[in-house]
């Protein structure tokens, strides 16, 4: 029934008595430092947790055991690496530059550079084509000499 | 009610590697399977072509001895080279860039591209110390270049027509410049009809073969008019051999082999050719041809 028409206005809030309208400041003062230093205290704690834990992570990977790892440029251009490529060798006589030799760690920490091993590319046999029976037709070709 | 099966298939062309290469299909989404074909030609043309300055092979040919890592199918291309040279004693020879350019043969004869090899290359006789790692490096020995030539263009032509089939085609057929692949399913009797045209009038057939599975390639010393251009040859040598023939067309199970094995042919003879169980024909100068009895059985 508050909006109802009949009724008469209420009064503008302006015109509510205020009480102890001295004393806000100062408890404004003091409700708004705790927090603040709450805040401060949390950051600190936080931060310093942040770095800590980095710091061990950083001290406990540096202690793990060698693993693999992968050359990026093995599979830059979409080339699935084949079962050969496992096989490490040692023969470092090729520019490491350009070749994506396979990067080791040993056990001791210390890097290795290796080389894939040489393949022979599989090729298929020669053997005779299979005759056709049509001489003529929308599918006729011409064989020439490269035009 | 008894019909005949209905056969729909459809064609498209486009210049790549430096000729008309036209993809036939017959079956499957033809029209989406011809644009793959013909991409899948485009790359093979960025990755082979000795006018390409990033192509695999202007790169290999640049380093002079370094080991260069390449793409697998460049891989596979430097495989099917050992391979072809060793097979043909050497007639097949993809070392003969530097007698190709020294004759004057630097640029495409599609566009205005030019095709540079270090000063110190020359000829090989053996490519035996071609080193192939693994991870896909290719390390040529100092002094090596590589052309792709027309094995390029028929290990394109196999590429292309065995990857349609797997993607729904019945049967396809692609035509690299005369380097033709077909194959098709094993319930398909769809074949091709391919005439072998003349040497020295282009528009006239020598005759008409047919195939269902295999490939068929034709070579001639003066591929694509070289000598309106002053060059004397197409097909170099590297050895001592006159060729007996000025063209020859090859039929085999694959366009790469069937094209290492026309270099053979006009540089030797066809009779290695036929103890292989191949089929072949030369030209020479005087238009007369000499066919094995294998060619016979591909002849309507």
């Amino acid at each position: 029934m508050l909006n109802d028409p009949l009724l008469p206005p209420p009064p503008p809030p302006s015109s509510k008595p205020t009480s102890k309208p001295t004393s806000k400041p100062t408890n404004t003062k003091r409700t708004n430092k705790k927090p603040a230093t709450a805040a401060k205290i949390l950051v600190t704690g936080l931060s310093a947790t942040a770095v800590l834990g980095m710091a061990s992570g950083y001290a406990l990977a540096g202690k793990a055991p060698a693993q693999q790892v992968s050359n990026d440029a093995t599979t830059a251009n979409g080339v699935t690496p084949t079962a050969e490529q496992q096989t490490q060798i040692p023969l470092p006589s090729v520019d490491p530059a350009i070749t994506p030799n396979t990067v080791t760690s040993s056990n001791n920490g210390a890097p290795q550079v290796t080389t894939p091993p040489v393949v022979q590319v599989p090729v298929p046999q020669v053997t005779p084509a299979t005759p056709g029976t049509s001489n003529s037709g929308w599918q006729q070709q011409q064989s020439s000499g490269s035009r | 009610m008894d019909s005949s099966p209905l056969t729909l298939g459809t064609r498209q062309n486009r210049t790549l590697m430096g000729v008309r290469c036209e993809v036939s299909v017959v079956g499957g989404n033809a029209f989406a399977l011809i644009e793959e074909g013909l991409q899948m030609v485009a790359d093979l043309e960025r990755l082979w072509s000795r006018f390409i300055p990033s192509s695999d092979i202007c790169r290999l040919n640049q380093t002079n001895g370094k080991a260069v890592w390449v793409d697998a199918r460049t891989v596979v291309l430097v495989g099917h080279m050992q391979a072809a040279h060793s097979a043909t004693k050497g007639a097949f020879n993809p070392t003969l860039l530097p007698l190709l350019i020294q004759q004057g043969d630097t640029q495409s004869l599609i566009d205005d591209k030019k095709s540079s090899i270090p000063e110190t290359s020359h000829v090989f006789s053996s490519l035996d110390d071609i080193v192939i790692r693994a991870d896909n490096t290719v390390e040529l020995p100092v002094g090596m270049t590589l052309d792709a030539g027309g094995i390029g263009k028929g290990l394109a032509a196999d590429m292309v027509a065995e990857y349609l089939l797997t993607r729904g085609a019945e049967s396809v057929c692609v035509n690299l410049g005369g380097d033709i692949r077909v194959t098709r399913r094993n319930n398909s009797t769809h074949d091709w009809p391919i005439q072998i045209m003349s040497p020295s009038q282009p528009d006239t057939a020598l005759c008409t073969i047919s195939l269902s599975e295999g490939a068929v390639a034709t070579s001639h010393t003066n591929a694509r008019l070289r000598a309106d251009r002053g060059i004397p040859q197409h097909i170099a040598s590297g050895d001592s051999f006159a060729p007996s023939a000025i063209a020859a067309s090859v039929i085999a199970s694959t366009a790469a082999w069937a094209e290492a094995w026309t270099k053979y042919a006009i540089l030797r003879d066809v009779s290695l050719i036929e103890s292989l169980g191949l089929a072949a024909m030369t030209v020479d100068n005087n238009s007369k041809t000499v066919e094995t009895t294998t060619w016979k059985e591909f002849v309507r």
